[in-house]
């Protein structure tokens, strides 16, 4: 089985890496193109870290110190969007670079030239957003939702900058996605069945699915501001026979699959690190499989739960409602069998699995969130509040951005073929771990105390909780500096990882040298 | 390196928000507020709180176990077991019907606050604008509009700041205690959203559409709200204020309000 | 053994395009849902509904009246009047009623409008028809033109037992710009 012979389209097997900036603009190579998406997301991180810098700098008192109203609000616009598209997104998709081919037996994606072309759209896209910034009327300025007709009639120009770098950021996503799809199905080792492939191949093959049937949506949404702002005609316009609550139906409807192309993932990561680090195998694969698919199923038929306060009837309310408690079961069903992996296992606590612990607890706080936010009367008072702004930050931070960085501590001896300072690693994580709750736990009190989100400045008896904040918010983003500082360091050396980087690991990347070769598994492996 | 301290905090911070003794500095909690309608909101909220605590406090021991006495350091050896069909069944159920008996309350609620069958005694048209809010009785020919009176220099940090800092209006929307007060909610420009949390009212203000919610307000006094949709510049800067008085006060009020508003017919009209 | 790509690409750009016709294909979807759910309380502006006239001694239901309540709008600050004859109505449910609105041109220049109805609560809308409404179409108003704008509704006498009182609900946009634009 595993001689069976295999062509490799593109390129000789024994062909190493064109020298200089051509390596990178060219390659086809899904390790290098997985490691510019890596790079790119990290910028973009850090980029949309200081942002967010400055939103805490502005919020650190009441009264308007550092920024006007007005740049506040572009602040708070390009922070989500750039943390969203720029920096979770395309790090989940580098992972899936590196990590799916030698994953599943593969030598290299199944589009390797459209790969390319999927990671160059970004910088362009991203250029295009970051621009509108320094254009005359300012960047976006209505929050990453835009919602009409604060987008439309009552948009900056600059908003059909913002539309055109959204079209880029899809259609380059949608590549990713079928090239991923195309991976997955197309290119396993002989014998890897759908049901032998490792969690994280599996999250990445549903969150594929939802980011070709959603990114669509959000063209088309866009698509539809841009011909209102533009050609005159009256999506969301109600003097024309439009309605601008359709626009948040329409937008929903994308954002919220959209949320768990952001987690599954992470999801995936977990499930290959909490077993690796507890020596045991995954409790549950089966159900863990159709979880995230029911997960994935469930969240396109929930979008309204972002909007309750719109006026719907009675039981609309009551079906989102359920529908919203409903995700809480496999969600519940995928932190009971982290747990019961966890339990009896034979535990030590590595830089990665400490991410993954800390991701299970806080994640899980966040879910709590969530499910309060779900129950429609108590959401009237928490919605648009900063309990919102806690509990997505919960579930993205230490959610979606551990997960990735566990899943880089986790990888980056088989990326470099160098480990990482366990001591340093140890201090960023602990400085992320608890700046990040000095941060976000205070928000909870915020919302429930009566602060709207999105508000440059506060009344007084907001001032405490919001000084907490701001102090956490600062440490966790100088804590990132020393993680840039680490992954510099390993890259340019440090003590050697041999092929199974982890005693506990299991997979197929793990049979693969530590850096692995340019081009690998170029006949598949045998799956055991 | 166990992240348990850490945790310990955050459940030690948790408790601490549910004292009411601390409360005079920081707000941890929300607002029962003064009418049914948010006291419910507010029980309701306080019974999920309860039962996400509950479930955290089971899965965590359980975690927290696992990571005490299940480490490699401690020499405890991997155990073999990875699935147990029995076990997965029922901690799929139990958290669904933790689910079910929660959405029977809140369904039960949401039906109470959509409730239409007992008529209202005043409609009042609230009208969302960049940045202020417009206040209608209906039917009574009565106009409000209702600005931010924080002066500037306050919000530049010249000058100190007044305790309702930013939370304060030239005019008050003022109410009747006791009464079942409509409120249609508009928009002249984008979408608005007209919040006060001690009347557990939020509602969209739609440009071109009306919505409706409603609140009979038990107590007498002055309760404050904010916009709670972003709708532009001076989002964070178009407060609420309601002032609740007595059913002999407000027809007062609103007598007072009449003759002035035909003594000088461009009061309180949209500048 | 490599499998084929195209036909699975193929497959997958079909999902991708179909789900971006889907959300133009949502627009009129929504407004069907609109009008069935009363979700918005968004009302069919485009055509007058046929007028049955129910006779009320016939019907098994209960006689009773509802009070309707007429709002008006003028949508960013539009400078013209505009207000109901009435600003409250008993109206019987399976009876015409009849009323109208005064609007006026408060500006030197020619004015087309839109008026756009809404009503609250959003599930009495599927009961409220109109015979004739001034929404039906834009009016266009010269400087200083004033016009009374009839509207003849009735209510479905199946409206929902609970609704004593509900709110029509009129805004005035201003639509010349856009009529200029499109000329038409």
């Amino acid at each position: 089985m595993s001689t069976i012979p295999i062509e490799v389209q593109d390129h000789n097997p024994h062909h190493s890496a064109p020298p200089g900036i051509k390596r990178w603009l060219l390659t086809t190579n899904h390790k290098d193109i997985g490691t510019l998406y890596l790079w790119f997301s990290l910028l973009m991180f850090l980029l949309g870290g200081s942002m967010a810098m400055g939103i805490r700098a502005e919020l650190f008192k009441p009264g308007l110190q550092f920024f006007e109203p007005h740049f506040f609000n572009q602040l708070t616009t390009m922070h989500g969007l750039i943390m969203i598209f720029g920096a979770v997104m395309p790090a989940f998709v580098g992972l899936a670079n590196w990590m799916l081919p030698i994953m599943i037996g593969a030598p290299d994606m199944a589009l390797p030239r459209m790969n390319n072309w999927s990671f160059w759209i970004l910088p362009f896209a991203f250029t295009l957003l970051i621009s509108t910034l320094f254009m005359k009327g300012g960047a976006p300025d209505f929050g990453w939702t835009a919602y009409a007709p604060l987008s439309t009639t009552y948009g900056p120009k600059s908003t059909d900058f913002f539309i055109f770098s959204i079209h880029l950021m899809g259609i380059s996503s949608i590549m990713g996605a079928i090239n991923i799809i195309a991976t997955i199905l197309n290119l396993r080792a002989p014998s890897m069945t759908l049901m032998k492939m490792p969690i994280f191949v599996w999250t990445w093959l549903i969150t594929a699915f939802l980011l070709i049937a959603v990114m669509p949506i959000l063209a088309g949404a866009v698509t539809m501001m841009l011909m209102d702002r533009n050609f005159g005609t009256s999506f969301f316009n109600a003097a024309g026979g439009g309605d601008p609550v359709m626009y948040q139906h329409i937008f929903w409807f994308f954002g919220h699959p959209e949320v768990y192309i952001m987690i599954l993932p992470s999801f995936g990561i977990m499930s290959e690190i909490i077993p690796t680090f507890s020596r045991k195998r995954l409790f549950g694969y089966p159900s863990m499989v159709y979880a995230t698919c029911s997960i994935a199923f469930l969240s396109f038929l929930v979008w309204a739960h972002h909007m309750f306060t719109t006026g719907m009837p009675v039981i609309g309310e009551i079906y989102f409602m359920l529908a919203t408690m409903l995700i809480a079961v496999p969600t519940g069903v995928k932190i009971f069998n982290w747990v019961a992996t966890m339990f009896r296992g034979s535990l030590s606590f590595e830089t990665p699995m400490l991410f993954a612990v800390a991701f299970l607890i806080m994640f899980t706080m966040g879910g709590f969130s969530g499910l309060m936010l779900a129950i429609v009367p108590a959401d009237f008072q928490y919605h648009d509040t900063y309990f919102v702004v806690a509990h997505f930050h919960y579930v993205l931070v230490p959610g979606a951005i551990f997960g990735i960085m566990a899943a880089v501590y986790y990888w980056l001896p088989k990326w470099t073929g160098h480990y990482y300072s366990e001591h340093l690693s140890k201090v960023h994580f602990w400085l992320s771990a608890i700046s990040i709750n000095v941060l976000f736990f205070p928000m909870h009190f915020l919302g429930l105390a009566g602060m709207p989100r999105r508000i440059p400045d506060y009344a007084l008896e907001f001032a405490d909780f919001n000084r907490i904040a701001s102090i956490g918010g600062f440490v966790f983003g100088a804590s990132q500096l020393i993680f840039l500082y680490i992954i510099i360091k390993t890259i340019r050396g440090g003590e050697k990882a041999p092929a199974l980087v982890w005693e506990g690991a299991n997979g197929l990347e793990w049979t693969l040298s530590s850096p692995p070769p340019y081009h690998s598994f170029s006949t598949p492996p045998l799956v055991p | 390196m166990s992240p348990s301290p850490q945790f310990r905090a955050l459940v030690f911070s948790l408790l601490l928000a549910m004292n009411p003794s601390v409360q005079a500095d920081y707000i941890f909690n929300m607002t029962p507020g003064v009418t049914e309608i948010s006291r419910g909101i507010h029980n309701l909220h306080m019974v999920i709180f309860w039962i996400c605590v509950a479930i955290g406090l089971v899965v965590f021991s359980v975690m927290f176990y696992a990571i005490i006495w299940h480490r490699k350091s401690r020499g405890a050896k991997a155990a073999n077991f990875h699935e147990n069909t029995l076990v997965e069944i029922i901690w799929t159920l139990i958290p669904f019907s933790i689910l079910t008996m929660m959405a029977i309350p809140a369904a039960q609620l949401l039906i109470k606050m959509h409730d239409t069958k007992t008529d209202s005694d005043l409609s009042i048209k609230i009208v969302g604008h960049q940045w202020y809010w417009e206040y209608e009785y209906l039917g009574e020919g009565v106009r409000v509009i209702s600005r931010l009176s924080t002066p500037q220099e306050q919000i530049q940090n010249r000058d100190i700041k007044n305790p309702h800092y930013l939370r304060e209006v030239d005019n008050h929307l003022v109410v009747p205690q006791k009464k079942k007060i409509r409120f249609l909610t508009t928009a002249n420009d984008v979408i608005h959203s007209w919040w006060v949390p001690a009347l557990g009212v939020k509602k969209d203000a739609i440009p071109g559409f009306i919505n409706e919610a409603w609140a009979k307000i038990e107590e007498p006094g002055i309760y404050r709200g904010q916009c709670a949709e972003l709708c532009g510049v001076l989002h964070g800067f178009m407060p609420i204020v309601i002032e609740v008085k007595t059913e002999a006060e407000y027809q007062t009020w609103l007598l007072e309000k009449k003759a002035l508003m035909n003594n000088h017919p461009t009061i309180g009209h949209t500048p | 053994m490599i499998k084929p790509h195209k036909p699975l690409l193929i497959r997958l750009c079909v999902i991708t395009v179909v789900m971006f016709g889907f959300t133009f294909a949502l627009i009129p979807l929504y407004s069907v849902f609109c009008q069935v759910t009363g979700l918005n309380g968004k009302l069919d502006l485009t055509s007058p509904d046929t007028f049955t006239r129910y006779k009320n001694q016939d019907s098994t239901l209960p006689k009773r009246t509802i009070v309707v309540e007429f709002d008006t709008n003028r949508n960013q600050k539009l400078l013209c009047e505009f207000s109901p004859q009435h600003t409250a109505l008993q109206v019987t449910p399976g009876e015409l009623t009849h009323t109208s609105y005064h609007v006026k041109n408060m500006t030197p220049k020619k004015m087309v409008i839109q008026a756009i109805a809404s009503i609250s609560p959003g599930n009495a809308a599927k009961y409220l028809k109109k015979l004739e409404c001034f929404c039906f179409t834009q009016q266009t108003l010269q400087p200083g033109e004033a016009m009374d704008l009839p509207l003849r509704f009735w209510l479905e006498p199946e409206i929902p037992e609970d609704i004593y009182r509900l709110t029509l609900s009129y805004t005035l946009f201003d639509v010349t710009a856009h009529v200029k634009e499109n000329g038409t």
